[in-house]
């Protein structure tokens, strides 16, 4: 009898440990990514678990205002049109998912590209200036902005390319969210075991000495 | 089930943190040299079975093992299971440590009813792969029910969380029972010394 129940036991175990979700993570994940004027989160457990309406507040970055709230659709995505200050002071963005489960996630002020400005206050231009003498007189750089290109047209080429621009990052953005993803190595299974080897074998040498 | 950080109000992490502190006292009271042993052994097993997923219905739920672990240590489940979750805090970024002693304290005290209801049910003398299996749920179903009182103060409330967490972990009690079932029937036949005593 014995025979047969001892491979059972560990046919049993194996089987276990050969499951295919054995390194998913049982923490809420976030991510969020700036795209033009909208704010992009996502939020899951794993790459195949989204985090399905789960609670996303959004924070100022700086005073901790709370500034929205929302949640999450079936893809665990939520978006929302950027805060007027985000720019100035970042984003904080958390999400409850429940249960127990909630984190956060920072977005830095300089995520944003700042306000288009305008044409008086771009102090860098080079250009060729007729008098060099006049390069360091702050009312030169104003002359050659206007000279290189009228401002309506700047403004345009600016925006034209910030949309450019967040298109072409957007595959990197994806691949840096799952990057950010925590995930479980080996490394840390080992060392873990070896923590509590080490633990309990101290343990035991400082009883034993008692004893 | 790793509560995370932020979620819980000051005075209920004191509170597990007291309750945590007493029961460990407790645990490493009871723990004589043999039991040294025993009780890494399901350490490491506890901190293991919570990578292991069962997939079954939308939730994200995994293994716990507070039933088997109430069966074999008792209260010396709360040093091992204070081991194991400071390893995963540490280690896989569940929980947290702050929250430390709440998740020690709702896993521990089921593992130690479990304990409880494991020599009640021997008692009386019932089938002991029927016990077990019993136990093995009913570890799941107290972890899940001290983690929702755990949360009771939060925003969501006693109810929703119970009603939450018993849901999601339905499959996980099942597996748990069939696991605690087999295991300490064949612990039985080849260590019968290792479990508790039946009438005690």
């Amino acid at each position: 009898m014995r025979t047969k129940i001892l491979p059972l036991f560990f046919l049993a175990l194996f089987s276990l440990l050969l499951c295919p979700n054995l390194s998913h993570a049982h923490r809420v994940n976030i991510f969020a990514w700036v795209e033009g004027e909208t704010v992009f989160v996502q939020g899951g457990f794993s790459k195949t678990s989204p985090a399905r309406n789960a609670l996303i507040t959004v924070l100022d970055g700086q005073n901790g205002d709370v500034l929205l709230k929302g949640h999450t659709d079936e893809k665990g995505a939520f978006s929302f049109p950027s805060p007027e200050n985000a720019w100035k002071n970042g984003l904080m963005i958390r999400i409850d998912a429940g249960e127990g489960h909630q984190n956060s996630f920072r977005l830095e002020a300089d995520e944003w590209s700042k306000p288009i400005p305008k044409p008086e206050e771009e102090p860098e231009n080079a250009t060729e200036e007729k008098n060099p003498s006049e390069s360091k007189n702050a009312d030169t750089s104003e002359h050659a902005g206007e000279q290189s290109l009228p401002p309506t047209s700047r403004e345009e080429l600016r925006a034209l390319l910030r949309e450019e621009m967040a298109q072409a990052l957007t595959p990197i953005k994806k691949r840096l969210q799952v990057l950010s993803e925590e995930r479980i190595s080996l490394r840390d299974i080992l060392g873990g075991l070896g923590w509590i080897i080490g633990l309990f074998g101290i343990f035991f040498a400082l009883k034993a000495k008692k004893d | 089930m790793h509560i995370a950080e932020g979620v819980l109000a000051p005075a209920v992490l004191a509170a597990g943190a007291v309750i945590t502190l007493c029961g460990t006292g407790l645990g490493l009271r009871k723990m004589d040299t043999e039991k040294i042993v025993l009780t890494g052994i399901f350490s490491a097993l506890f901190f293991l079975a919570s990578l292991i997923h069962i997939p079954v219905g939308v939730s994200s739920a995994h293994l716990i093992g507070s039933g088997i672990l109430g069966i074999f240590l008792g209260y010396t489940a709360f040093p091992a299971i204070l081991v194991a979750l400071t390893l995963q805090a540490v280690f896989f970024q569940y929980g947290g440590i702050t929250v430390l002693g709440v998740n020690t304290a709702t896993m521990a005290s089921s593992a130690v009813l479990a304990w409880y209801l494991f020599r009640f049910g021997r008692f009386l003398s019932l089938p002991l792969s029927l016990v077990s299996f019993l136990t093995g749920t009913a570890g799941v179903f107290f972890a899940a029910l001290l983690t929702a009182l755990a949360l009771a103060f939060s925003e969501e409330g006693f109810v929703a969380s119970a009603c939450a967490l018993l849901l999601a972990h339905v499959p996980i009690m099942i597996a748990e029972g069939v696991i605690a079932s087999f295991t300490i029937t064949f612990i039985a036949r080849v260590r019968p010394e290792i479990l508790p005593k039946k009438n005690v």
